[in-house]
């Protein structure tokens, strides 16, 4: 195992920063957008502030990051290899759905030429040079709405502003909870927060982790998620998850363009689709569960 | 009248062959009944039988015999009669029922016996009857209340203080007496239906306040439009429960407007309206025109200022120059209905003899004043209605809603211009910097929408969900090796 500096200073105090003033701008969004009479977390006039001081400074923070990255070359780690980036996600993506239960290595080694895999490059490529300078935009439109255009495709200026800040707010609240999920898919579940701290990336040697993990030859078929998630429960749950979220966002679609709403309908999208759809990813779970004890009895038992 | 002439005959033959039968037959029957202490046993009760002769001869009856009424009756025996019958009036009177119209019971009844309301002596009397001519005769028109009034108490206590009963003592001809307005079909004591008696009612008001022969009544005016008004269509079209005259003003009692104590004084006239339009009436008495009226604000408005009384638009009038001075399009507010808020709230005199702003200084700070005023009306912020119906519970200015959103977040164009006015002001009013930061002014709920909150929420749901199970199973199958 080999230790490299592989996150600058002014990196690390602007990705601390910024996330603290996501997760705060997270918080006093949500508190503000689901408000009702009474306040969420905050009080609304509170949340308003919160909002407005913190997209100020992540504003300040963005400009630093923008520049920072050019000047330091650090940009160029986010550019994927275009030629072959659908195998290339799809390998990345196998191995989060698969290869990670068994604690294979990750599959793009992480060095001084490749600091993210191809599904981090595009994702924060997104992230940072597309979503985040929509977020930012529309957040000044709404702090200073006599700049926002009057009209936009006959509605008003502020409107669109507002429902693209929000949509655009969800989307990095689902990358934030994501991001910090697959933060812990180091050795340790800690590991690469503490390298967010220190600068410093563990890399693993590939015989090193094959020596270290004694994996049984008989009872790698068990590991074998390619094969634990091929069982009848596991695919029923899928389809039935697959299904059901196609289903709710038909349903949402022509609920939209429905002139009368029906609240049986919402009862039944809103509410009863959802909970199946949760009820079919736990099966998926629970299916993959049942595969992989019953091959271990078999071995035992042979 | 064939009879009553004919025995008048008879008695001018009688008198002038020098007889003085006619009287002696009289003088028979006085000698005994001039005694005042001459009395009688019926059927357990003393009866009086005294007969005072000077009242009698100043009656109508002054010159007929005692027998052309007591009937059969034999000075010899005592009593006269076997069966004394009581005295049947219509042996002479003919068509008494087409002269007594105005008391139904009696022209329902035979005339004789019953009680008092349905024969003859109990109106007109015994001996004691006059003609018509007399001025103690209850036929006569002064008389009437009195008259009538003996049985009819209550009623007569009211018409006393009536403005109709004033002037009947000022001998106006012109003024109705019991039997004037009662000749028509107007009680419920006539089994009619109830829609033929109001119409008779209201008859009866308009032929003499509308329709007078003697000249066009004062009130004439605002009258003449009553059959287009909404009672008047009501009653028209056989509502039974329509307004008509003595709905408000009353019958017996009405007095004029400007007397404290009548129906249709401006303090009471919520009353008078609440008798049919109960939700309403409540709803203004605790509306700050409401208060001002029962304190005795003379400007305050009652429910007639702006429905008008007999007719239903009339428009109080104002001079233009008001209109134009406070940014308000005349035509849009007559057709808002809002001209008769703006004709006292835009009297400047008036509104500083109660200290309030006038709509042109209460409204300083709302930008695009003119264009609010044809687009927003007046109770649609200063009432505490809930659309479409309107209230009449104008709230005090403190309690005024500035319900900006309710037009500004429907419209998204209406709401940008809402959401830029209230940064700039608050701005105006912060400074730059705090102005921005603080302004609480974000149009809230602008981004709330079922289906953006339910997909949120399901979305949330689903990775959070999907990410406890992954980790979960990364734990799982760690746990193994």
């Amino acid at each position: 195992m080999r230790r490299i500096y592989l996150y600058p200073l002014w990196l690390r105090i602007w990705h601390l920063l910024n996330a603290l003033l996501m997760l705060l701008l997270i918080l006093s969004g949500i508190s503000m957008h689901y408000s009702a009479t009474s306040s969420l977390l905050f009080p609304f006039k509170t949340g308003m502030l919160i909002h407005n001081i913190c997209g100020i400074l992540l504003t300040i923070n963005y400009i630093f990051y923008f520049i920072e990255n050019i000047i330091s070359g650090n940009i160029k780690y986010y550019i994927p290899i275009f030629k072959k980036l659908m195998s290339d996600l799809l390998i990345q993506t196998k191995y989060y759905l698969f290869d990670i239960f068994a604690r294979k290595p990750h599959p793009f080694e992480i060095n001084e030429k490749r600091k993210f895999n191809p599904l981090q490059q595009i994702t924060y490529l997104g992230v940072m040079y597309f979503l985040v300078p929509i977020i930012i935009l529309s957040g000044w439109a709404l702090l200073f709405p006599e700049l926002a255009p009057d009209e936009i495709l006959g509605m008003g200026g502020v409107w669109p502003m507002a429902i693209i800040h929000a949509i655009v707010g969800f989307l990095l609240t689902i990358f934030m909870i994501g991001h910090i999920y697959l933060g812990t898919t180091g050795e340790h579940p800690s590991e690469y927060f503490q390298a967010m701290i220190t600068g410093y990336h563990s890399v693993h040697n590939k015989e090193e982790e094959i020596i270290s993990s004694k994996i049984d030859e008989k009872t790698e078929q068990a590991y074998n998620f390619s094969h634990i998630f091929n069982n009848p429960v596991t695919i029923a749950g899928g389809i039935i998850s697959v299904l059901t979220f196609i289903l709710i966002i038909i349903l949402a679609i022509i609920d939209f363009f429905r002139e009368n709403p029906n609240p049986q309908m919402s009862t039944i999208n809103y509410i009863i689709l959802p909970i199946i759809l949760f009820m079919g990813i736990i099966l998926m779970a629970i299916g993959a569960i049942l595969k992989s004890r019953s091959i271990l009895k078999g071995n035992e038992e042979a | 009248m064939k009879r009553i002439i004919e025995l008048n005959l008879i008695l001018i033959f009688i008198s002038l062959t020098g007889g003085n039968l006619y009287s002696q037959g009289n003088a028979i029957c006085l000698d005994c009944h001039s005694d005042y202490t001459l009395e009688m046993e019926k059927n357990g009760s003393t009866i009086s039988l005294f007969v005072n002769n000077s009242i009698f001869m100043q009656s109508a009856h002054k010159k007929l015999k005692c027998v052309d009424c007591h009937k059969g009756f034999n000075p010899d025996e005592i009593p006269h009669k076997e069966n004394i019958t009581p005295i049947n009036c219509k042996n002479c009177h003919q068509a008494p029922f087409e002269k007594h119209i105005f008391h139904p019971q009696l022209v329902m009844a035979n005339g004789i016996g019953g009680s008092p309301d349905v024969n003859c002596k109990g109106c007109h009397g015994t001996h004691e009857v006059k003609t018509s001519e007399s001025p103690s005769s209850p036929i006569n028109f002064l008389n009437s209340t009195n008259y009538c009034g003996k049985c009819h108490t209550n009623e007569k206590e009211a018409h006393l203080k009536s403005v109709h009963y004033v002037q009947l003592q000022k001998n106006n001809p012109n003024a109705p007496t019991c039997i004037y307005c009662h000749s028509n079909k107007l009680t419920p004591n006539w089994k009619l239906d109830m829609v033929i008696l109001k119409k008779n009612q209201e008859k009866l008001c308009l032929g003499c306040h509308l329709k007078s022969t003697i000249g066009q009544s004062q009130f004439a005016k605002s009258l003449i439009n009553y059959n287009s008004s909404v009672h008047g269509q009501a009653i028209t079209h056989g509502n039974s429960n329509a307004a008509i005259c003595t709905d408000c003003h009353g019958t017996h009692d009405l007095e004029k407007a400007s007397s404290p104590n009548s129906k249709i004084y401006r303090t009471n006239v919520p009353n008078i309206c609440s008798q049919c339009h109960l939700p309403i009436s409540q709803e203004y008495k605790v509306s700050i025109h409401g208060v001002a009226l029962t304190k005795g604000n003379p400007d305050a408005p009652t429910c007639t200022f702006c429905h008008g009384e007999h007719n239903i638009n009339p428009v109080v009038y104002a001079p233009r120059r008001m209109f134009s001075d406070n940014h308000i399009n005349f035509d849009v507010v007559m057709r808002t209905k809002m001209v008769y808020c703006v004709v006292c709230h835009a009297n400047e005199s008036m509104m500083k003899k109660y200290r309030i702003l006038t709509t042109n200084q209460a409204h300083n700070w709302l930008p695009e004043l003119s264009t609010h005023y044809e687009t927003v009306r007046c109770i649609d912020c200063h009432s505490s209605y809930k659309p479409p119906s309107l209230s009449h519970n104008i709230l005090p200015p403190s309690q005024t809603i500035k319900k900006c959103e309710e037009c500004h977040n429907k419209n998204s164009v209406l709401m940008s211009t809402l959401y830029k006015h209230e940064r700039a002001i608050s701005r105006q009013k912060y400074g730059f910097i705090n102005g921005t930061l603080l302004s609480d002014a974000y149009v809230v709920g602008s981004t709330r929408n079922v289906i953006l909150d339910s997909l949120s929420l399901i979305i949330f749901g689903v990775v959070i969900v999907v990410l406890l199970l992954h980790g979960f199973l990364r734990w799982y199958f760690y746990r193994g090796k």
